[in-house]
């Protein structure tokens, strides 16, 4: 058996990657159906590309999601978050749940997803229609598995508290990631951000959903809150996350847009790029501060500590962007000439 | 610091987001006092912010 903190940490990992999965799936969906509804052949080849790239995180976040479930499944340790204490009264219990409902579903999503990315080349080409329906039979899957991670046998209130938790994370920290792979993947083309960028304002509306659904559960929940530094935490990193994404998908988002229009004769200044990465590293480390701080309530540090620790993730996360940049040679500005 | 203010052009959702990030911060402090207001009215900013930003963007 995993010691508590530990299980919480590759639970997260687990949430993490299955979050990504489910947004890869969705927005797979998205920008295949909008390939198919768009009349302009150029955004139409576009959108196929963007639709089949999001195989890229999808198989980051299977093989992440994967290889913790089967830490966490030969460590018997199936909780996932604090709730579940209150769900069952033993470890032994809990370990049933996990044993008789959830590999089931488990070795659906690994044994349907192998065969996809194993042969997906061949899916591709001959069939290139199934690629929407591999998006959305495994989405399907994800939302299950991330809603229910101790089991659906026995359905209660309290199940209704797990599905909160779970599949906002696929909107919330799993599009914050699709967000960054796109700003990624469209960096050397100037034809393919003027056909993307102008979609951030829909996946940003996810993002406020999903946040907007953490946030209401707390309130609705308010009589059984303890008022633990975790939970301070958890309501500055939120502020944080609310203030730093009210500038970006708002001003910013519209700065980035209309910087890539083609009525804009000349590129947007680097001080924009600066920015953009300043407020994607602050995205990304809140989001798994917060993901991370709901699954251990109860570590035994102060608010001084848990801040300190968010400060020096972000310094490190944004040192690790800037050495990526450094190393692939990506512009800091997002807009070039081409 | 100026200039970039100055190109930023911010909506009546953002200002609502912006209030409800500030609300929920200054909550914490009356939170320990056993004060929700702030706390609550960070939620109905956020809720007023979200609908806006949909009708604006």
């Amino acid at each position: 058996m995993l010691p508590s903190e530990l299980t919480a940490l590759v639970v997260f990992f687990e949430q993490l990657g299955l979050a990504l999965c489910g947004a890869a799936c969705l927005w797979g969906i998205f920008f295949s159906v909008n390939a198919e509804t768009t009349k302009e052949e150029g955004k139409k080849k576009i959108f196929n590309e963007i639709s089949n790239k999001l195989f890229i995180p999808f198989t980051l976040g299977f093989v992440i999601s994967t290889l913790v479930w089967l830490i966490r499944i030969f460590s018997r340790s199936g909780f996932a978050s604090r709730h579940t204490f209150n769900l069952f009264s033993n470890l032994s219990q809990m370990s049933q749940y996990v044993e008789r409902s959830v590999p089931v579903l488990w070795l659906v999503f690994i044994f349907f997803s192998l065969a996809f990315i194993i042969f997906s080349s061949f899916w591709k080409k001959k069939f290139p229609h199934l690629v929407r329906t591999f998006y959305l039979v495994s989405f399907i899957l994800v939302f299950i598995l991330i809603s229910f991670p101790t089991g659906v046998a026995n359905f209660t209130n309290d199940h209704l508290f797990f599905i909160k938790h779970g599949f906002p994370l696929i909107f919330t920290i799993g599009t914050v990631m699709i967000v960054d792979f796109l700003f990624f993947f469209t960096r050397s083309s100037l034809r393919a951000k003027r056909a993307i960028f102008p979609y951030f304002t829909t996946l940003n509306k996810f993002i406020w959903i999903g946040l907007g659904i953490h946030f209401f559960t707390d309130w609705v929940n308010a009589a059984q809150i303890a008022l633990t530094p975790v939970f301070y935490f958890v309501q500055i990193v939120t502020a944080v996350i609310i203030i730093n994404g009210m500038l970006f998908t708002g001003p910013l988002t519209e700065v980035i847009i209309s910087g890539v229009s083609e009525r804009r004769v000349k590129p947007l200044e680097k001080k924009w790029g600066i920015i953009s990465g300043i407020s994607g590293v602050i995205s990304f480390s809140s989001w798994t501060s917060l993901t991370l701080a709901t699954l251990l309530p109860n570590v035994p540090l102060s608010l001084s500590y848990l801040l300190a620790i968010y400060v020096i993730k972000l310094v490190v996360i944004y040192v690790a962007f800037l050495f990526i940049e450094w190393m692939t040679d990506i512009p800091l500005s997002f807009v070039n000439t081409n | 610091m100026a200039e970039i203010i100055a190109d930023f052009h911010i909506k009546s959702s953002e200002i609502l987001l912006l209030l409800a990030g500030v609300s929920l911060l200054i909550s914490l402090p009356y939170l320990a006092e056993g004060s929700s207001t702030f706390w609550t009215l960070a939620r109905i900013l956020y809720g007023m912010g979200v609908v806006l930003f949909f009708v604006d963007r």
